[in-house]
């Protein structure tokens, strides 16, 4: 599916954000999952993830650290932080919102279409 | 190569491409690589090829260029420190220059020329207002001088006042700290061993150096007078006469009837050339006190002194001005008084030239400049951003803010400012000298590197930029990515558009540049050409003086005669006066039928009987001086003008008299109104006295000479002189030469607005090409259809002037009566003067617009004559 770009950068936050809260990972990581969980159907520039997480670093919801990975390479760990928690519950309020707004619009207009 | 080479191989180039955005840290880089080599592992996985993963895995990342620009908005939002924000902006700025490089150097070489010229012409503008403001104690010095009323009811200022008024000044009023007064001497010989020198010499004292802030480079200032025999000289005197010998303690002679001997005691350094005072040798004036007490000068009987008195800070002089009257009515005779005034030091130049106006007029001048510049840059930078609404889209695809936006945009448009102003800076720096070879005027831009200048200069730049860079920014933050990616948005075609509110300002500055260059030059042709009552045309000036004595008067005819025996001379006349230089003295007269009423102030002349037949100036009543009758040494000559204030029908029966006297002059003859001074004053009462021929009174000999043969004349004139004095060469003018200097001033302004003119048109029109450009880049394509469907190329150049033209004659709405206000102000300032009429606004709009048609038409027609289906097929 062909999401319209403004959609994927409102969207990168809340779906960092939720990866990071089952525990620290990486940006190729966050990358695969993302896409895992779409079914394929968001297609990012995988570098244009970078500057998301190094502003939600600046802004203080994760943080990163980094570490050796198994093959002896280093690679860089982001981790949620309280703040980032509290982040995505706002997140959270604010999508529920605009899917309730939505679900009733569609569900009004398919009942005047079909009446 | 084995795998893992051609790995290594791709990410190195990889890396070397990211390393080239200087914003990316080793850490974001090392970051992204571990990326890049497990999403080649995964590739590889899949069953790519090595080849193909790296390449897609890189692809898949995204380019460089966009990955840097999306780090830049979060390390600008978040860094505290600015400094790798502007280095970035640097290089976008230069980037973008690269991209856009007509529009970019057109940009930027319209700014560096206006803010150059701007700048040369502001700083001229302002060395003129700021006259004799250099004192330390400017503003607690005023010039003491006197105004009388003119029988038309007018005031006349008198600036000389008598020699003891200054010291009854300082007696009276405690709130007098210091007292300075002047006499111009003029030039004077000097001499020092067996050298002569003519120097020009002014009398003064202590005080003039404790009030005015003239420089000294060597002696003591606060004492170089407590000596009465004692001078100051300037450093170029000091080189002239002593050479790299120290001049303190030295003597000097001066050279008065009898020769007094006078120490140095201090050299002057550099005055400011906006001083009206400049010195050769300031003598002390204590020294001649005593003669000229005998001579009856040091009284209240002479007026000749300039005085400038000094107050304590912050003394109001309103209330010295209020006590004057009783003051002065102890000492001086009632028709002498006048009322006495204090004149602010700053107005003093003003006072005596009336040429302060030039000031604020060049200054206007230059803001005019720096405004067309400056809009010049605002409008190209807006058309230019608007080209840039694909970039802007993307990036708030990605999440780029507004605010982000409006910082990117603002910094490059001050960036590219700053680059434009300091370049212009730099170029007034180098045109400076021709400047001042130009002009023959003195001046230095070094002060822009005080810190209140740079300060405010550099304020200024970033202050501006920021202004020009604000405008289209905000348009383009608020757009909506959506509607650009589709293309949907385009530059408004109607309705308002700040752009063409800066064209036609553009438009309104050139017209009233162009019109004011051309009034001016309409004026002082007017002024040079006018038939002034007299012939100026080849009469010579010959600078000679007869001397005291029978056996120099001798001499003198000797002269005369021996000038009148050359064939191409037709008349010699002796005088203290010609047109274009007028004696300066004046005399108090009054009619004799009119005792009663205020005294009349009139130049005084004196003449021989050859002057007006010389200087072809046509008697309207009575007769000419005649040299048989020795009585009419006690006559006098009058002009209309003084007719006119005497109020009689004709001369027969009347006599003048002076005041409070029972002497008088019988007026003899009346001459025609001509004009002895420049056109720009009315023409004053003058009243000419007879000397004789051989007077020592005569400064000059007019000789009016044959134009035909004029070469070998003035060798003759040359070898005559010779006879009368081997010692000196020849000094002479012509006086239509000395006429012409009259207008110098006027003619320099003329020329520095002329050159502003210049560049304002060739900033103007660099200005109207970048817009058209602009305008053609984006109704290309409309053209194109037009033209497939027919319309013809002078169709299509018609459509594309249209606008232009019409901002044009919108222009001039502004231009024409705002140029009316200024020019006729300025005119109101000649006695003779043009009127203004439609033809120089007119030829001023044709210059413009035909200048703006042809740049635009020639610009568009080369991009009309592509190939239609070429444009079309471009998108």
């Amino acid at each position: 599916m062909d999401f319209s770009k403004s959609l994927i950068a409102a969207s990168s936050k809340p779906l960092i954000l939720g990866i990071l809260q089952q525990g620290p990972n990486y940006g190729y990581d966050i990358i695969q999952q993302i896409k895992t969980l779409s079914g394929g159907q968001l297609e990012w520039a995988d570098g244009m993830l970078y500057p998301v997480l190094h502003r939600l670093e600046k802004e203080g919801l994760v943080t990163s650290q980094w570490n050796q990975s198994d093959n002896g390479r280093h690679r860089k760990y982001y981790a949620i932080t309280e703040l980032g928690k509290a982040a995505i519950h706002q997140e959270q309020e604010h999508w529920l919102a605009m899917h309730h707004v939505l679900q009733k619009l569609w569900s009004l207009n398919s009942k005047t279409s079909h009446g | 190569m084995d795998n893992q080479q051609l790995i290594e191989r791709h990410i190195t180039q990889w890396r070397q491409q990211l390393r080239k955005q200087k914003n990316l840290e080793d850490g974001v880089i090392a970051e992204l690589e571990d990326h890049l080599r497990q999403s080649i592992e995964r590739l590889q996985t899949k069953g790519c090829s090595v080849e193909d993963a790296c390449k897609k895995a890189i692809e898949e990342l995204g380019t460089p260029a966009d990955i840097s620009e999306e780090e830049r908005s979060v390390q600008f939002r978040y860094n505290g420190s600015y400094w790798p924000l502007l280095g970035s902006y640097f290089l976008i700025a230069l980037r973008n220059i690269r991209h856009r490089k007509f529009i970019a150097s057109i940009n930027v070489i319209g700014l560096t020329l206006g803010v150059a010229v701007s700048l040369l012409l502001g700083v001229y503008a302002y060395d003129i207002i700021t006259y004799d403001q250099f004192h330390e104690n400017t503003e607690d010095i005023y010039f003491l001088y006197r105004t009388r009323l003119t029988p038309e009811g007018g005031k006349m200022d008198v600036s000389d006042t008598w020699a003891p008024l200054a010291e009854e000044v300082q007696k009276a009023f405690p709130s007098v700290s210091s007292i300075g007064r002047f006499v111009f001497a003029g030039e004077t010989t000097i001499r020092h061993g067996e050298q002569e020198y003519n120097e020009g010499v002014t009398f003064s004292e202590q005080g003039m150096f404790d009030m005015f802030s003239f420089p000294m480079l060597h002696g003591d200032k606060g004492r170089v007078f407590e000596n009465p025999r004692s001078v100051v000289i300037s450093s170029e005197v000091a080189k002239r006469i002593f050479g790299d010998e120290d001049p303190l303690g030295k003597t000097i002679e001066v050279a008065f009837n009898e020769p007094v001997t006078y120490e140095v005691t201090g050299v002057l350094g550099k005055i400011p050339f906006n001083s009206s005072f400049d010195f050769d040798i300031v003598i002390n004036l204590e020294s001649r006190k005593q003669q000229w007490t005998e001579l009856g000068y040091f009284g209240w009987d002479a007026s000749f002194m300039f005085s400038f008195i000094q107050l304590q800070e912050g003394q109001d002089p309103k209330a010295l001005v209020e006590q004057f009257p009783q003051l002065v009515e102890k000492f001086v005779t009632p028709s002498e008084r006048g009322t006495l005034e204090l004149m602010p030091l700053a107005d003093y130049y003003d006072f005596n030239t009336g040429q302060q106006q030039y000031g604020y007029f060049l200054g206007y001048i230059s803001f005019g400049l720096l405004l067309i510049a400056f809009f010049n840059f605002a409008n190209l930078n807006a058309a230019q951003s608007f080209g840039r609404f694909k970039e802007v889209a993307v990036r708030k695809t990605f999440g780029a803010g507004g605010k982000d936006l409006v910082l990117q945009f603002t910094g490059e448009t001050t960036f590219l400012f700053a680059i434009g102003s300091v370049l212009g800076i730099g170029l007034s720096f180098v045109l400076l000298p021709y400047f001042i070879d130009l002009f023959g005027q003195q001046m230095s831009l070094a002060f822009l590197f005080e810190p209140m200048p740079l300060a405010s200069l550099l304020s200024g730049i970033i202050g501006l930029g920021l202004v020009a860079g604000i405008y289209p920014t905000l348009t383009l933050s608020k757009l909506r990515a959506c509607e650009v990616m589709h293309g949907s948005t385009s530059l408004k075609r109607s309705g308002f558009d700040p752009k063409n509110i800066l064209v036609t300002c553009q438009f309104a500055i050139a017209v009233m540049l162009v019109s004011a260059v051309l009034i001016m030059y309409q004026q002082i042709n007017f002024m040079k050409t006018a038939d002034m009552n007299f012939d100026p045309d080849n009469v010579l000036i010959i600078n000679a003086r007869s001397g005291e004595g029978e056996e120099n008067e001798q001499r003198w005819a000797a002269f005369r005669n021996s000038l009148e025996a050359v064939p191409g001379v037709k008349s010699v006349s002796a005088s203290n006066s010609a047109p274009g230089r007028y004696s300066g003295s004046f005399v108090l007269v009054q009619s004799e039928d009119a005792r009663d009423r205020a005294p009349l102030d009139w130049r005084f002349v004196s003449v021989d009987d050859k002057y007006f037949a010389t200087m072809d100036i046509e008697f309207v009543e009575g007769r000419d001086f005649d040299i048989d009758m020795r009585s009419d040494q006690r006559k006098s000559v009058i002009n209309q003008a003084a007719m006119k204030q005497l109020g009689w029908a004709s001369v027969e029966g009347h006599k003048l008299m002076f005041p409070d006297s029972d002497e008088g002059f019988e007026v003899i003859g009346v001459v025609k109104d001509f004009n002895f001074s420049s056109l720009a004053n009315a023409v004053e009462p003058v009243i000419h006295v007879f000397r004789g021929r051989n007077s020592n009174r005569y400064n000059m000999l007019l000789v009016r000479l044959n134009a035909a043969g004029l070469s070998e004349t003035m060798a003759q004139i040359e070898s005559a002189w010779k006879g009368f004095d081997a010692n000196h060469p020849i000094d002479y003018t012509f006086v239509d030469q000395q006429f012409q200097n009259l207008y110098e001033t006027e003619e320099r302004i003329g020329s520095m607005t002329l050159y502003a003119t210049f560049m304002a048109i060739l900033v103007a029109v660099l200005g109207i090409l970048g817009l058209a450009s602009f305008t053609v880049a984006q109704r290309m394509k409309e053209m194109a259809i037009r033209k497939v469907l027919g319309a013809s190329v002078q169709q299509l150049l018609m459509i594309l002037l249209k606008q232009t033209t019409l901002l044009f004659l919108a222009s001039l709405l502004i231009a024409v009566p705002l140029n009316y206000y200024v020019m006729n102000d300025w005119l109101e300032g000649f006695a003779f003067r043009i009127n203004l009429g439609p033809f120089a606004y007119l030829l001023a709009a044709g210059i413009v617009m035909v200048t703006s048609w042809v740049v635009l038409g020639s610009y568009a027609l080369k991009s009309l004559k592509t190939n239609p289906a070429s444009t079309l097929r471009s998108e």
